[in-house]
């Protein structure tokens, strides 16, 4: 073994995620109002929300529900009876001067979410994350600092977005490198939108993320952990990977010229544009949030049978679903992927046509070629795609009994799409008519008389011969099925 | 000639209203006429609405002629204590924080009176955010006491108290964290009552302590208490922690068989001076009740010196969580200069120093600081966590004691009300507060009603306890109280 690489210590990785995630309710955690986003700033508050003096905070029972949802689909320990906590520090966005959260007893206690940490076209890779606990609270307002009717130098404050639910989920340290806590993410946003849990709209951050970080270093004399760096607003998946792999790298390089963990814990932005994180707080201004039992809030039980009708079904997991694209239709790890990664509507729709037409791989060519480009140029999700499940199997049907070719049935599909029409009314409209198997042999026939040198050809067995005259009858017959064309003729020819 | 409205009971006036003999829009001039006449020495109220309140009263007559259906409080002129919210009205807890804040809604308490048709006359002074027992530490001016000018109303609800005990109001509204309805009625010589936690929706009230606040009644008698409390109560979608327990009538309220009931008091409360020479009355009145009553019960408590201390550590902590939103960002004061060098954030910061150190009085910074002090991390478990244990084992006992009592009768103050600017030490003020904060602490319902006289001529009250949600039992024996007595009908000259 080389000597520079026994020298080098052996590093691992420590990864913990904190995921806030926005809950698809229509209003907010303690009040009436809507939760919509994009609204002219201060438009979607009352009292409650403002945090005016005198007002009293109630209990979204949908909101309840779905953080018992979440609670199932996580596998998680419901924390019932539910209670609430006030955490306190002074912020213009935060309008009560603290924020209704829950520390003492989180509505969701324990789980794990099992993912697939494969490449693309690679076998699948289960890796399982524990989650420590998820607890439901009230997001802050935003602050304003340039735009709207805002004069220069001053700075406003939106409370469109105060009091709107959050779920916290907080897992334990088990992922060791960006990429994987990238996976994991996208499979915990999978399964809450598959469980309609949450829109999980990145853009409008109804899922963000902070990471912890930290380096456990073996080296030869000695074995020490760096400080944990948490690293603040992650809002995409891309973000998460790429701040994660950076702030390994920082801290490697670090504890390589301090020789130890120094500094203490730290809290750390994400620059996108540098591609750095950089320090936001550290340890010496850390907040004592001074929390204290909500007391305007009585504690609600949640009934058992709450749970029981929370808890997902297999369909709804998107890992289970993948299972059953692997296991029940034969496909394979690359292809359950896209199918399931794409949504849970895609998933559905393959399943409906693999269903009808009996041919799960000509599906799956099919919807992921033809289906999602369409859907993707016209950019709307499988609700929005004209043609039902059951028409587009009646139409590869067509193709596998060979009444269609690929290029025709291309011709239809389009047509389809552009009318809303059924696949055999498509098809008469183009004018397109079953070519019986006598007219093939007809036609087989006459071309072979005229071409009986190439004829010979094919005889002494060039089969690569056969193209030109397959060419010929499509010529004369172009809905004929190519497949069937080439049969003939060799049969003709064997005769 | 104007009638007499001074003189008699809420119950009776209203009736007069309703069956027309008297106006009530004379009723609300008369209330009106002595506010003109007294406010500028007692300060009792911060706010008049008198166009409003007469516009609403003629408009009650008007109805009354018509021969409409009108509600139970017809005509009757109320004072709203100013830390309970009223629409459009300024709502400024005595606070310089608040100097100029209207809020946007009715707090549910005064959307109900107004329901029943009672006219809402303005807004009455109080200790600065409630937290006082003297109505002194208002930043617009201490009330005095219509028995003895030169001597405090009590505290916090001491304009609502003054304000009844002077004949502005008929009645009024307080709130009652540690007794601060219960001690100003005792020294103004006036009944009041502290519902069960979450009998009286809290929407609208801002909140001192959540878990201790609970809106009441101040009135002449139990009979008027029983009234307004009937029509105030019940559970309210604004508020999660209120409660619909059996509707409440004021019959319902009044007409518990007291020769039933089996009375409890603590001698300890009486010994070595506990409760100075001003209780005798109190002593003598618990006997005279007991005579009534079915039979009495010596009680014993194991926390009476600690409740004091479990009282202000709970109050103070969740003070200082819900006094954390007068930062000066949004609807309150802004004191800021602008001379802080340094960038936005530090500009924030002196913003946020400035406003809270000039818009808060001594008192409610001292609360906030020794609240946050509680909440903080190294203190925490040795001061709420532990004062949060002993307030459960304080309900117990006396959740306990119920067992074998239906009402507990006690003293309310340990004296008489000092004299305003009287050097008083700050320890000894808090303490002051020992004979009511045990209800608070338990959720119990409480109530104070006259029951005597000290020496000088300065009123004396009598506390009675019930158990949870049994306001009939306190409003029943207060009012065979005041069918054997009249101290309840004294007037201060």
């Amino acid at each position: 073994m080389d000597n520079a690489q026994v020298r080098v210590a052996r590093v691992r990785v420590i990864v913990g995620l904190e995921v806030h995630v926005q809950l698809g309710t229509r209003t907010k955690l303690f009040c009436g109002c809507s939760t919509r986003f994009g609204n002219p700033p201060n438009s979607q508050v009352c009292p409650v929300c403002c945090g005016m003096p005198g007002a009293m905070p109630r209990l979204n029972s949908h909101a309840l529900e779905l953080a018992v949802r979440t609670t199932a689909a996580l596998g998680g320990t419901i924390g019932s009876p539910v209670v609430w906590d006030r955490k306190q520090y002074f912020y213009p966005d935060l309008p009560k001067g603290y924020q209704i959260s829950q520390l003492s007893n989180p509505v969701c206690q324990g789980g794990e979410v099992p993912f697939d940490i494969g490449e693309a076209n690679q076998p699948v890779e289960m890796m399982t994350a524990r989650i420590d606990h998820a607890h439901l609270e009230e997001d802050a307002g935003k602050s304003l600092h340039t735009g709207g009717n805002l004069p220069a130098g001053r700075s406003g404050v939106d409370l469109n977005r105060a009091g709107t639910p959050l779920m916290e989920i907080v897992t334990r340290p088990d992922f060791s490198s960006g990429r994987q806590a990238r996976m994991f993410l996208a499979e915990l946003r999978a399964m809450l939108v598959w469980a309609g849990i949450s829109d999980g709209n990145m853009q409008e951050g109804n899922l963000r993320c902070d990471a912890n970080v930290n380096l456990e270093i073996v080296g030869p004399e000695n074995t020490f952990r760096t400080p944990i760096v948490e690293i603040k607003n992650l809002n995409s998946f891309r973000a998460v990977e790429n701040a994660i792999d950076y702030e390994v790298r920082r801290q490697q390089v670090q504890s390589e010229t301090t020789g130890s963990g120094a500094t203490g814990k730290q809290t750390r932005g994400w620059n996108e544009q540098q591609g750095e994180t950089f320090v936001q707080r550290d340890k010496e201004s850390m907040a004592d949030y001074r929390y204290m039992p909500e007391p305007d809030l009585p504690p609600a039980e949640i009934p058992a049978s709450m749970i029981e009708t929370c808890r997902p079904e297999p369909n709804l997991i998107p890992e289970r679903f993948r299972e059953r694209l692997r296991r029940d239709y034969g496909m394979g790890p690359y292809d359950s992927r896209v199918l399931v990664g794409h949504s849970r509507e895609a998933a559905i729709y393959f399943c409906a046509v693999a269903d009808a037409c009996g041919d799960a791989r000509m599906a799956s060519n099919w919807i992921q070629q033809d289906v999602m480009a369409w859907l993707a140029e016209q950019n709307v999700g499988f609700e929005q795609y004209p043609v039902p499940a059951d028409e587009l199997a009646r139409l590869l049907t067509m193709v596998a009994d060979g009444h269609l070719n690929q290029a025709r049935a291309r011709d239809v599909l389009a047509e389809m799409v552009r009318t809303g029409d059924p696949a055999a009314q498509a098809v008469s409209r183009l004018g397109i008519v079953a070519v019986g198997e006598s007219e093939i042999v007809r036609v087989c026939q006459q071309i072979l008389k005229d071409n009986p040198a190439v004829a010979a050809e094919i005889q002494a067995g060039n089969l690569k011969a056969t193209g030109p005259l397959i060419a010929r009858v499509r010529k004369a017959l172009p809905d004929a099925n190519p497949v069937l064309i080439r049969q003939c003729l060799l049969k003709q020819i064997g005769e | 000639m104007m009638a007499d409205f001074a003189g008699r009971t809420l119950v009776d006036l209203s009736g007069d209203v309703r069956s027309g003999k008297i106006l009530a829009a004379d009723w609300v001039r008369f209330c009106l006429a002595r506010i003109a006449e007294s406010n500028d020495t007692l300060t009792a109220f911060l706010a008049v609405d008198d166009q409003a309140a007469i516009q609403n009263a003629e408009a009650v007559d008007a109805r009354i002629r018509r021969g409409d259906k009108v509600g139970p409080l017809a005509g009757v002129p109320v004072a709203i204590k100013d830390n309970i919210s009223t629409a459009g009205i300024l709502t400024t807890c005595a606070s310089r924080m608040l100097e100029r804040y209207r809020p946007a809604f009715d707090a549910t308490v005064v959307e109900r009176l107004k329901a029943a048709d009672a006219i809402v006359l303005g807004k009455t002074n109080m200790d600065e955010f409630a937290m006082g027992s003297t109505s002194s530490s208002s930043a617009f001016g201490p009330v005095r006491n219509p028995w003895d000018r030169e001597r405090t109303p009590g505290g916090s609800s001491g304009g609502s108290a003054a304000a009844v005990a002077a004949g502005m109001a008929a009645a009024a509204i307080g709130s009652d964290t540690g007794g601060s309805i219960r001690q100003p009625a005792a020294w103004c010589g006036i009944s009041g009552i502290k519902p069960t936690w979450g009998r009286v929706s809290r929407h609208g009230l801002v909140a001192y302590a959540n878990s201790l606040d609970q809106i009441g009644p101040m009135a002449r008698s139990a009979g008027d208490l029983a009234t307004i409390l009937s029509m105030i109560s019940g559970s309210d979608q604004h508020d999660a922690t209120c409660q619909q327990k059996p509707e409440l009538v004021p019959s319902g309220l009044l007409n518990v068989n007291t020769r039933e009931l089996r009375i409890g008091w603590l001698p300890s409360q009486f010994e070595n001076g506990a409760a100075g020479d001003a209780n005798l009355p109190v002593r003598k009145a618990i006997d005279e009740i007991g005579g009534e009553c079915r039979g009495m019960v010596e009680l014993h408590s194991r926390y009476q010196s600690v409740l004091c201390g479990v009282y202000y550590i709970i109050a103070m902590s969740q003070a200082s969580s819900n006094l954390g939103r007068f930062d000066g960002v949004r609807f309150t004061a802004r004191f800021a200069d602008n001379a802080d060098p340094g960038d936005a954030s530090d500009q924030l910061d002196a913003m946020y120093r400035q406003t809270r150190g000039t818009g808060f009085g001594r008192e409610v910074r001292r609360r906030i600081l020794l609240g946050t002090f509680a909440l903080s991390a190294g203190a925490y478990d040795q001061f709420f966590s532990q004062a949060s244990k002993v307030r459960r084992l304080v309900r117990d006992e006396l959740l306990d004691m119920f067992r074998d009592v239906d009402v507990i009768l006690s003293p309310v103050t340990v004296g008489p009300p000092p004299k305003l600017g009287e050097k008083v030490d700050r320890l000894r003020s808090y303490r002051a507060d020992s004979f009511t904060v045990a209800a608070n602490l338990a959720g119990l319902p409480a109530m104070s009603v006259p029951c005597g006289m000290t020496d000088e001529g300065l009123p004396v009250g009598i506390q009675m306890i019930a158990a949870p949600w049994r306001e009939d039992l306190l409003l029943s024996l207060g009012q065979r109280w005041q069918q054997m007595t009249d101290w309840h009908l004294r007037r201060p000259s």
